[in-house]
């Protein structure tokens, strides 16, 4: 069969049979370990609680504010959305995991928080890839044209960065141009590379609570590393043409 | 079976995240990988896009700020003492605002910075009145009026509050002894009429015509707590904290109450002076009664 190319994907996706992009998830359940919270969170102990903060506060953060003006009224939602923790933990029936029955109810409550201030944010359109315009993942001024013998090949190929994840993490520069690059996203895709990226949430997590499909998710997600990507590459320094 | 398409490195950059995410049918896979293998630039490309999500995999992000923790900690803890209570707390009596349970005798100072966060304070109020508590709306004319609007709003019939006595609307007065004179009588009057608890609601005029002077009324806030301490009241003052000048919010809300609510969030108040040397040095700053 074919060899393995320089840089095959890691985790093995590239080589598993690929599912159907469309079937939603039915492996949403609480993990064990949420069980013990869920139990624990009951009996009103204030360690699994401190635990659920720690774990979840900062996503819920961020997640609050695409939708509240302020970063002061998120806090608010966020905080609201551990009341609503607290009350409902009683009638959590393990149907989805309980990160995302947690998120759902910040959905709820930025939502309502966000109509309650006159923000009418069609929760659909919000994460829709259509209502961007059009997207090129690279400047198609580095590929050559449709003619000649290498038809919409790379005209100025990348060149591998030479550094490693570590020792870009290394440089707080190259992390703030990062952050900067991320900042600068649309909100819905800020928002999911984010989220898969950077808290590493799986693809189904992420459709779960943004009630998004996976195709919309697939698209936002390339869209933000695409444009993420060419930020670090003009920052580290992209090929020049010579002359 | 069908021969996988040509794949050109334009196409390519397109379809990576699909390639990644496990998402290409079989023969799409095929005709990606039989370019990764011959093509020097999409392979250093691929192998861009993974060091960068490998990258942001190692950015963390801001843990949760102490004090915020500490605050969703201490809501929390009043959301359970409440729940364990039941329906009451012993010797407590409910704030009105997030669950949480103050003691006859306490005097909060409340920071606001939202409409929202202000009309939720009124909520002390109107938990009060179901309660059958004796409540006054004391402060300047205009959040008096807000206040009682906001009442109104919650469906309050105030006509018959104000005509039974249970309500009691009270502006500002020159003399800061004399308020709290004429709050005292008040407040007394209430008690004998057989209300089980006054609360108060305050909107103090800083800078106001027909108000003291900014050090007669930290003078006022201060005795407040001593006066009520023994009391069945509760008395919650408005800070305004867009509007008012910091010294007014660290003197007149972080120095004379031992209580304070912030973002709804009751927490006993580590800068409260005790009342007796608030008011010594108060006595031995010379000059204007401005504050200085």
């Amino acid at each position: 069969m074919s060899q393995t190319p320089m840089g095959s994907p890691k985790r093995g996706v590239g080589s598993e049979a690929a599912p159907s992009p469309q079937v939603s998830s039915r492996t949403d359940s609480p993990s064990r370990d949420e069980l013990e919270l869920v139990s624990a969170l009951r009996r009103r102990d204030e360690r699994a609680f401190s635990t659920l903060v720690d774990r979840h506060h900062s996503s819920l953060l961020h997640l609050a504010k695409l939708y509240v003006r302020t970063h002061a009224v998120a806090e608010e939602v966020v905080q609201e959305t551990w009341l609503g923790v607290l009350q409902g933990i009683g009638s959590f029936e393990g149907r989805s995991s309980l990160k995302t029955w947690v998120f759902r109810i910040l959905m709820n409550r930025a939502r309502t928080r966000a109509q309650r201030e006159g923000r009418t944010i069609p929760f659909s359109v919000a994460f829709d890839p259509q209502q961007e315009g059009p997207f090129a993942a690279v400047d198609p001024e580095r590929f050559l044209g449709p003619n000649g013998e290498y038809p919409d090949h790379w005209a100025l190929p990348p060149r591998e960065w030479g550094r490693s994840p570590e020792e870009l993490l290394l440089s707080g520069e190259t992390r703030g141009r990062i952050l900067k690059a991320i900042e600068a996203l649309p909100p819905s895709q800020r928002e999911v590379i984010t989220l898969r990226d950077i808290d590493q949430w799986t693809s189904d997590e992420v459709c779960n609570v943004l009630g998004i499909t996976e195709t919309n998710q697939r698209v936002l997600l390339h869209r933000a590393r695409s444009s993420v990507r060419r930020a670090l590459e003009d920052y580290l320094g992209s090929p020049q043409r010579k002359g | 079976m069908t021969e996988p398409v040509k794949m050109t490195c334009r196409q390519l950059v397109e379809r990576l995240t699909d390639y990644l995410e496990g998402a290409l049918t079989p023969n799409e896979r095929q005709s990606v990988e039989t370019h990764l293998a011959g093509c020097g630039g999409c392979a250093a490309y691929l192998a861009q896009m993974q060091s960068l999500v490998e990258t942001l995999h190692g950015l963390r992000e801001e843990p949760i700020a102490e004090n915020r923790r500490a605050e969703l900690l201490q809501m929390f803890r009043s959301f359970a003492a409440a729940e364990a209570g039941a329906v009451s707390v012993p010797g407590k009596v409910p704030l009105g605002i997030g669950g949480q349970w103050v003691s006859p005798g306490d005097h909060l100072a409340y920071f606001w910075e939202s409409e929202e966060e202000f009309d939720a304070g009124v909520d002390f109020l109107s938990v009060g009145l179901a309660g059958g508590d004796a409540c006054f709306v004391f402060g300047y004319d205009e959040a008096n009026a807000k206040v009682v609007e906001l009442l109104r709003r919650r469906g309050m019939a105030i006509e018959s509050l104000v005509g039974e006595g249970r309500l009691m609307v009270v502006g500002g007065n020159a003399s800061g002894e004399a308020m709290l004179a004429n709050l005292g009588r008040l407040f007394q009057r209430s008690l004998d009429g057989g209300a089980p608890l006054v609360r108060l609601l305050g909107n103090l005029g800083w800078g106001r015509a027909q108000w003291p002077q900014d050090r007669e009324i930290l003078e006022f806030e201060a005795k407040v707590t001593e006066a009520i301490r023994n009391l069945p009241c509760v008395v919650v003052c408005m800070y305004d904290v867009a509007s008012l000048p910091g010294r007014i919010v660290l003197r007149g809300g972080f120095e004379t109450h031992p209580c304070t609510v912030r973002r709804k969030v009751l927490q006993d108040n580590p800068h409260f002076v005790p009342v007796a040397d608030f008011l010594a040095q108060l006595g031995r700053e010379a000059g204007p009664s401005r504050v200085q």
